[in-house]
């Protein structure tokens, strides 16, 4: 029998506020253990949740660009259970009324758009962070508190490399918004995937294997397909899939068992009675719908537009801060998307990942690397000179035209001044003369090449070239 | 239904880390006396189970939102001062079976 995988996931992503879901307690990464909270969080008697205001704005961004419905009353609701990772004995979550509903996402795979539903997206709080030793467990209250929006799937997806895509959109998404730093390895990104099988073409839900600790993208299509192949061996054997959590065992590279799903754990959920309902003003959310940024998808046409590739496109969207810098450098006026990819991407790029720098550590303005750009477009400089200069930019910061001028690095354009050197390298070189004559090609080469050599790397080899043609092709011959 | 005593208000204050004064101890349960009477009179009323349960006695909304300005914490020494021992800065606690840290998001 043949067998469809469904996927649904389930993802958690921290909200970059400065403060908590419902304490003004800092929000923090790394800071010192147990530093980082205010009475609320430790449970204290008398104190009070209070919704934060940028948590709400965070989410209905998300929310927005995931196009679901905005909810336009907040309710919250508790999430009984008794575990020390949360003091007050519940998790303040909104299980029944969450702040988006019904919406969708685009995945583009292999050329193919393809549509995964979003049932919910709900704010919640962080619990507490617990590490298991062999004897004992350690607790840190930092995080608890921290706010959430869970994004609920629909169970869309049948593939590991849709599973990862998902997740990969749904990244850009909350990156790009500047709602959240998206670090999968720091926990900002937490995925849960529910993964089953049924006979192809039924629309009956099989029984789902959870599967959590998935930190990179990568992981999510390892587990997923591994979940898959696991499965299918078992239905095929005559067996049944037990629902179960496993979790991905990055050293064994298979998922593993983490504990057998009996029965579903009752919660116990009620309407948070410490939060009256808050109703949203329809101008507060026209203004956080319209001030989100520019979405990756936008960027895509955009940057199409430009003439870049498809890979120059994913490459440079793969960070943020280099997007804005590459869209603020198309304003000023760069003549040459493609050249100002080339420095972004490789050069600068290269730089200050060996240097482990970030954007903002660069000694030049965006208006530098715009000249310099224009500079190199104009073929006043040659590839390997306007390389030379960036070099200096990135250690110096100095002004390009300032560096060509120190250098003596500007090309001679001047047609007299090159047919000197061209005249000068026909005359000792008579035998390449004969060979391109003879059909050779990579005689020009050689002596453009030489041309250059002669000019102390100077020449523009374009007009070079076209002289030296001009001179040595045979007569008739158009080539 | 437990019966709530003056000894069982000022154990549930032990419990929860502060002191009453004896006249708080009145207060209190004087106050829910006064609760408890009214308990047993909506016990009385017919049907009264069958009703589904209120938040809030009458429809109130609000649209105050809080602005996300953080507040200087808790200093560790104090928030630590509550735990029964530790390793560092974090706060040792028994083992438990399981990783149940995973499960609180489901």
């Amino acid at each position: 029998m043949e067998y469809e995988p469904v996927i649904g996931i389930e993802i958690h992503v921290e909200l970059k506020t400065k403060s908590k879901m419902f304490s003004s307690a800092p929000c923090t990464f790394g800071e010192a253990p147990n530093s980082q909270t205010v009475p609320f969080d430790l449970a204290m008697p008398g104190t009070m949740p209070v919704v934060n205001q940028e948590a709400v704005i965070y989410g209905i961004k998300i929310c927005s660009a995931m196009h679901m419905n905005i909810a336009r009353t907040l309710y919250f609701d508790r999430k009984n259970y008794f575990y020390p990772d949360l003091p007050k004995g519940y998790q303040i979550t909104q299980q029944f009324h969450p702040i988006g509903t019904k919406g969708y996402v685009e995945l583009v795979i292999d050329g193919k758009t393809i549509k995964v539903g979003v049932d919910n997206a709900h704010l919640e709080e962080d619990t507490a962070k617990q590490v298991h030793l062999s004897d004992v467990s350690l607790l840190n209250f930092n995080r608890c508190g921290t706010p959430l929006l869970e994004i609920v799937s629909d169970p869309d997806m049948h593939t590991g490399q849709e599973a990862m895509k998902y997740v990969e959109t749904i990244r850009e998404i909350v990156t790009y918004l500047g709602c959240s730093d998206g670090k999968m390895e720091n926990g900002s990104m937490r995925c849960d995937i529910n993964i089953s099988l049924r006979p192809k073409g039924s629309t009956t839900l099989g029984t789902k294997s959870e599967c959590k600790n998935l930190n990179t993208i990568a992981n999510i299509g390892s587990a997923v397909d591994y979940e898959i192949k696991r499965q299918t061996e078992i239905l095929e054997s005559g067996g049944s899939v037990d629902q179960e959590t496993r979790r991905w065992d990055e050293a064994l590279k298979r998922t593993v068992l983490m504990r057998k799903k009996t029965n579903a754990i009752d919660y116990k959920y009620f309407r948070e009675p410490n939060i009256v309902p808050i109703d949203l003003d329809e101008g507060f959310i026209y203004d956080a719908v319209h001030s989100m940024n520019k979405l990756p998808n936008q960027y895509r046409v955009e940057f199409r537009q430009l003439g870049l590739t498809d890979y120059q496109i994913e490459e440079l969207l793969s960070d943020r801060e280099f997007v804005l810098v590459f869209e603020d450098c198309i304003k000023l006026g760069v003549k040459s998307p493609e050249i100002l990819w080339n420095f972004l991407m490789v050069e600068i790029l290269g730089y200050l990942n060996k240097n482990e720098q970030t954007l903002q550590d660069l000694k030049f303005s965006r208006d530098a690397l715009v000249s310099l750009v224009n500079i190199v477009h104009a073929g006043k400089i040659n590839s390997r000179q306007a390389k030379e200069v960036l070099a200096i930019m990135l250690e110096e910061g100095a002004d390009p035209v300032k560096i060509i001028k120190d250098k003596g690095l500007e090309q001679v354009s001047d047609t007299g001044a090159i047919e000197n050197f061209v005249d000068e390298v026909l005359a000792c070189n008579a035998q390449s003369i004969a060979d391109y004559q003879k059909g050779k090609d990579r005689a020009l080469g050689y002596l453009v090449g030489q041309v250059l050599k002669a000019s102390h790397g100077k020449a523009n080899p374009t007009l070079a070239k076209e002289l030296i043609l001009k001179k040595i092709r045979p007569c008739g011959s158009n080539k | 239904m437990i019966k709530v005593t003056k000894e069982v208000i000022d154990l549930c204050a032990e419990n929860l880390l502060f002191k009453l004064n004896p006249g708080q101890t009145d207060l209190i349960y004087e106050e829910f006396n006064t609760i408890m009477a009214q308990i047993d009179f909506l016990k009385g009323i017919k049907g009264v189970d069958d009703a589904e349960p209120m938040t809030f006695p009458y429809s109130e909304h609000q649209r105050f939102l809080r602005q996300d300005k953080p507040i200087k914490p808790v200093k560790a020494e104090l928030e630590l001062s509550n735990s029964h021992s530790r390793i560092g800065n974090q706060i040792k606690l028994p083992k438990v079976v399981g990783n149940k840290n995973d499960e609180m998001d489901e």
